[in-house]
């Protein structure tokens, strides 16, 4: 009934609108005509405004917030892309087609030959050869200061042969980076990794224009940075440097290879805050924003929610949909009293994860049941069998561990980074764990003084959060588990989970491969490492004006297919 | 010997006449007593709050959900919290917090302010030089950063009450040292200072029996208002992050959690600046009163 | 005059070194941070890169040293780079100083208008209700959190005012400048926001330092020569009773150009106290540095310029002459 109503009012408002930009041309509308333009499809032009926080970087070579990678994606196409409509699948994207050898070591991708970069210059291999190496090199200069500013994301190309010796500053290109022809590119890995095209599809791993990175990019009669005037070989261009703290404006890029966008444009409008950038948003001044906490009920009432969660259209403006990305409790395992699995277990279960999904974020965050999120290959519903809330089942692992009732437990110290609206969750948590007899103390810092922190291992329990940078299992359970990670902070160690984890790899087969890491999620949930709290859903409302604005899983917008229908005022 | 009990005479009557003063002033008498009423009921907060509203510092979290954002009601006056505690008894906790941080850094600002005003105005010379160009350094620095600084050189674990009474404490003394060493510096040229010098009288003596009880007036004027630049303070610290944490409830705090809800529920942001503005209004009313009843000249 | 420059000038030396001197002890004995760690946030930084950052910024070196280097950069105008996005400090300052600047100015001017208006209305009608309510006014005023005033002025105006009107009147609540308003439109709230506590002081300054002079004899004295009482008040009472009044002024310019944390965090102003606050939660050191020496040469020469007025305002300041 509801959708019904709501699907009406869609047609009525669409005709609405015809009939006023008709009736603006002066003619007398008629009602059965003045629907048809609508279905028609998609319109060219308008320029969408888009919220973003001021990036720490849009050159790719150091892309890694979400701030900077909403922009550096549509200046940018790396060798494949995440598919907007499933991000466990990929496209081809710079790369028309790829090929990994029979152990997945040796991976040949070869590139659309008609990839240019906006100023006209055809997309070579020897440039995604010139950008890897450009990442792995740290005595890369920042072209905003021409002082060394290594890439901090260098991670991404690990596993290339070649790569410790440039990071090492033994050799400036990677043994394992080759251009075969103009339009091959061959990549040489140390090891097996099944999930290296998941990878090449980070907006970060783009090719770079060399020349230009060098000289910088001439506006006018005034030379720019390249890091203030990324040029690349999306399907946008920059229409003038980077104003910082101000906006970010990109046109579309008449030579670009692929389908056309229907924008003429995109202003990334910089915000400090996203309570400022919803207000803005509320008085029309934007189009793509994130919702604050507190406004989500009435932000679905004014503008409705999207059938999919991911994508916008008018009166199904506010995007839920599920984010590649958990937040989870981590415990020190090697503290004494969290060694034993069975407190570990018992905090697990005494987390009402629901209370804080409904009452911190009004029921936009979805209760975790796995350490992988959903959106990812390799996800299985409820794998952690322990990541649930049940107080009996909670107060019977204490007395298994040997504290009945919490008695003999000391107060723990619970950890968290002040001023990232952690405080509440973390309330929550400590009543629950109250409510089981498990006592607790805050302690709060400031985000560098935590990150030290939970580095030197001082913690005891403390919150973290995961985003993918790819949308595969392995995203999660290599970093967060394998003994020799760094990004391991519960300190968890299991050979054969390390030897699964990298033996996994060597599946080809995608499905077979997320099956092998399901289960190895599900052994890992086993032993509670973690307690997976809840997977973030977006909290982003679209205009009326937007048509078919998909926002994804992974969080990248997709700017080609949206086009723009002023409503009727 | 005459001359000083004299002074202390002469200063028992003038302390005498500012409260006759101060009690006929309504408006500084009215924010003495809503001062009493805001420090009872946080001083006996334990007894009743719990009791008549429920536990407003812990989150049942199996009856949050339904709970949460309530109107007001004889239950809960100022309604419930978005996470389904009582609002009104989160107000009484937090005039714990402002009041003791408010009382305390003022009496540490004091203290040092006076100590070192007394060694600046005694002593002279290279002292008062190294003390004055100190105020200078401490008041060229911005408030607000000085203090965030402050508190990001301390270690979480002391995260909490204490660290913002030392920090504000700490901040204030420059005012303080200034004006206690500018009343001294006038005080001391009046004869009899000069007589019970010419009589002997060590320094300290001449310090705490004459100097100091005329000096001290305008240092308490002072006092009384920056007790409510106090709490402004902390509750601006709480604002933005770095005052007291959960689950101590300070009104900065509560309302920079309830920030987001501005739009949905603003009471969640209306009562705890509403209890800041008439504590600290109280007390900037008091200090008013107190001036106007020690006659003491200011610079406002 | 040149002479009482260079005294100010000479003043500055030990206040520069005290204030930067301090920040380099803080900075040191701040609890272990990682500033670099910041810029991947909860995804660990490979540790030999993190020791190379670490080494291109100078953080392992110990703070004289460090305090040393930072001075030699001083001096050859180099603020340093952002730990945080590799930017040049000074840039950084570049683009949020005229927007400290263009609301702290904004803000005078309401305090001027405001503050002065206030005092002197309510001086000529002692104790009428006029004279009443700006007394009261003004302790409420001094009484606000600046940061809660700020918010309920968004709600005001910014939400109560829009709904009400159905979006045909309301105030922008936040940024410095929209596709919607004038930029000037935009200076409204945060400009009265900044300005409240300083008006009120104004107002209370002016109104006593007004009572103070009207009962001097030469006012008396003006009267008595049968002067309208229009002239008494503005070429007598007025000028006498401003210097005060100018001189708390000229200070509060000189401590908003210090930018206003607050102000510019409940409106999203992109000053310099923003800027500075969220450099010291992020550890980014050498905006922390960069920007409060910035800030100092700032407040520095304002206080300068506003000393230097007052030569003007008031013929029987000779600065040459004043013993401190």
């Amino acid at each position: 009934m509801y959708a019904h109503t709501r699907k009406l009012l869609a047609v009525v408002l669409a005709a609405g609108l015809v009939a006023s930009v008709v009736g603006a041309g002066g003619c007398a509308p008629k009602a059965p005509d003045a629907e048809k333009p609508a279905a028609d499809g998609p319109k060219k032009g308008g320029t969408m405004s888009f919220y973003i926080g001021e990036p720490a970087y849009i050159d790719p070579y150091n892309a890694q917030e979400t701030e900077g990678m909403q922009v550096t994606q549509v200046l940018f196409d790396s060798l494949t892309e995440f598919d907007s409509a499933d991000t466990s699948k990929i496209l081809p994207a710079a790369a028309q087609s790829w090929e990994p050898n029979a152990d997945a070591t040796v991976w040949t991708f070869k590139l659309d030959p008609d990839g240019v970069f906006s100023d006209g210059t055809p997309v070579k291999a020897s440039d995604f050869v010139y950008a890897w190496n450009r990442i792995a090199n740290p005595a890369t200069k920042n072209t905003l200061t021409g002082k060394a500013d290594p890439s901090v994301i260098s991670y991404h190309l690990g596993f290339v042969k070649g790569f410790d010796e440039v990071a090492g500053g033994k050799a400036t290109e990677m043994v394992g980076v080759k251009a075969v022809d103009d339009l091959t590119l061959e990549v040489t890995l140390k090891q097996s990794f099944a999930d290296f095209a998941y990878v090449v599809g980070h907006p970060a791993l783009a090719p770079v224009p060399a020349a230009l990175v060098a000289s910088g990019v001439k506006v006018g009669d005034k030379i720019v940075p390249f890091g203030d005037m990324p040029i690349g070989n999306g399907p946008f261009k920059m229409a003038e440097p980077w104003a910082h703290n101000q906006f970010i404006k990109v046109v579309v890029n008449e030579n670009f290879y692929g389908t056309e966008p229907n924008l003429d444009g995109i202003d990334f409008r910089i915000f400090k805050d996203p309570e400022t950038a919803y207000t803005e948003f509320e008085a029309g001044n934007l189009d793509f924003t994130s919702i604050g906490e507190g406004k989500i009920k009435d932000a679905l009432t004014k503008y409705g929610e999207s059938k999919n969660g991911y994508t916008v259209n008018p009166n199904e403006q506010v995007l839920l949909g599920a984010e590649t990305a958990t937040y989870y409790m981590i415990f020190n395992m090697k503290d004494p009293v969290l060694k034993n699995a069975g407190v570990r277990k018992a905090i697990s279960l005494a987390i009402n994860r629901q209370t804080i999904c409904d009452v911190v974020f009004e029921g936009t965050r979805d209760p975790a049941d796995n350490i992988v999120p959903p959106g990812v290959a390799g996800y299985e519903k409820g794998a952690w069998p322990d990541a649930r809330y049940d107080v009996e089942a909670a107060r019977a692992a204490l007395v298994e561990a040997g504290f009945p009732g919490g008695k003999g437990l000391p107060v723990l110290k619970l950890a968290f980074n002040s001023g990232g609206g952690h405080e509440k969750i973390m309330e929550i948590v400590q009543a629950d764990l109250k409510a089981i007899g498990i006592e607790t103390k805050f302690e709060s810092a400031d985000f560098p003084v935590y990150l030290k922190q939970l580095d030197e291992g001082k913690h005891q329990l403390a919150r973290l959060g995961w985003v993918a940078d790819y949308p595969v299992a392995y995203n999660f359970l290599f970093p967060l588990f394998d003994s020799k990670s760094g990004d391991n902070k519960s300190a968890y160690s299991n050979a054969k989970v390390d030897a699964a984890i990298a033996e996994g790899q060597k599946i080809l087969d995608d499905d077979a491969r997320a099956a092998a890491y399901a289960e190895i999620s599900r052994t890992i949930g086993a032993d509670n490492p973690v307690a997976p709290l809840m997977f973030y859903k977006h909290l982003r409302v679209g205009s009326d004006r937007l048509r078919d604005f998909t926002w994804d899983a992974m969080g990248l917008g997709d700017f080609t297919k949206v086009w723009i229908d002023e409503p009727a005022k | 010997m005459e001359t000083g009990t004299q002074v202390t005479q002469a200063s028992r009557t003038l302390w005498g006449d500012a409260w006759y003063r101060l009690r006929r002033n309504r408006l500084a008498l009215l924010a003495l007593v809503w001062l009493l009423i805001v420090a009872t009921a946080a001083i006996t907060a334990d007894l009743w709050v719990a009791r008549a509203f429920g536990d407003p510092l812990t989150i049942d979290t199996t009856t949050a959900t339904a709970r949460r954002l309530m109107p007001p009601s004889l239950a809960h006056p100022f309604g419930t919290d978005d996470v389904g505690r009582d609002l009104f008894g989160r107000v009484v906790y937090g005039a714990r917090v402002s009041l003791t941080v408010g009382v305390v850094a003022t009496l540490i600002a004091v203290l040092l302010g006076v100590v070192l005003g007394a060694l600046s105005s005694f002593y002279g010379k290279w002292v008062d030089a190294i003390i004055m160009r100190g105020t200078d350094v401490f008041l060229a620095f911005p408030y607000i950063l000085f203090s965030i600084l402050i508190l990001a050189v301390l270690p979480p674990e002391v995260r909490g009450i204490v660290p913002v009474i030392l920090a504000i404490g700490f901040l204030g003394w420059p005012t303080f040292a200034r004006l206690f060493r500018g009343s001294v510096l006038s005080v001391k040229e009046n004869d009899y200072v000069a007589a019970g010098r010419a009589l002997g009288a060590s320094d300290l003596r001449l310090m705490f029996r004459h100097i100091a009880p005329n000096a001290i007036a305008p240092v308490l004027v002072y006092a009384t208002m920056s007790v409510g630049g106090a709490i402004l303070t902390e509750a601006a610290l709480s604002f933005l992050g770095l005052g007291i944490q959960p689950p101590q409830v300070s009104w900065g705090q509560m309302i920079e959690s309830s920030r987001g809800y501005l739009v949905t529920a603003p009471a969640l942001v209306l009562w705890p600046g509403l209890a800041i503005l008439s504590t600290v209004l109280a007390f900037t009313l008091l200090g008013d009163g107190v001036r106007d009843a020690l006659d003491v000249k200011m610079k406002d | 005059m040149l002479n009482y420059i260079f005294k100010r000038l000479l003043q500055f030396v030990p206040v520069f070194f005290g204030v930067t001197l301090i920040l380099f002890l803080v900075a040191n004995f701040m609890p272990g941070a990682d500033p670099i760690q910041m810029r991947l946030g909860e995804r660990s930084i490979d540790p030999a890169l993190k020791a190379r950052l670490i080494q291109e910024y100078g953080l392992d070196r110990p703070w004289h040293e460090q305090y040393i280097s930072y001075l030699g950069d001083l001096s050859r105008g180099d603020l340093g780079t952002s730990i945080y996005n590799g930017r040049p400090v000074a840039t950084i300052f570049a683009e949020t100083y005229p927007y400290t600047i263009r609301l702290a100015l904004f803000a005078i001017m309401i305090e001027i208008i405001f503050g002065i208006a206030a005092g002197v209305i309510s001086a000529v009608k002692r104790y009428s209700f006029i004279d009443v309510l700006v007394t009261l006014s003004t302790s409420v005023l001094v009484s606000l959190p600046v940061f809660w005033l700020g918010l309920m002025l968004q709600f005001v105006f910014g939400i109560w005012l829009k709904d009400t009107t159905g979006g045909a009147f309301y105030l922008p609540i936040s940024g410095a400048s929209s596709a919607q308003f004038p930029d000037w439109v935009h200076l409204i709230l945060p400009g009265i926001t900044l300005a409240s506590v300083s008006t009120a002081y104004a107002a209370r300054i002016m109104r006593s330092q007004m009572l103070e002079v009207m009962n001097q004899d030469y006012i008396r004295t003006a009267r008595a020569k049968g002067l309208s009482e229009k002239d008494v008040l503005v070429k007598h009472s007025m000028k006498n009773a401003l210097i005060p009044v100018v001189t708390f002024i000229g200070l509060d310019l000189g401590a908003m150009f210090a930018g206003a944390v607050l102000t510019e965090t409940v409106f999203n102003w992109p000053g310099v106290g923003f800027t500075l606050a969220r450099s010291i939660f992020q550890r980014d050191f050498p905006v922390v540095f960069g920007g409060v020496t910035v800030m100092l040469f700032a407040v520095m020469i304002i206080n300068l310029i506003v000393d230097i007025s007052y030569a003007f305002l008031d013929p029987r300041i000779r600065y040459g002459e004043r013993s401190d």
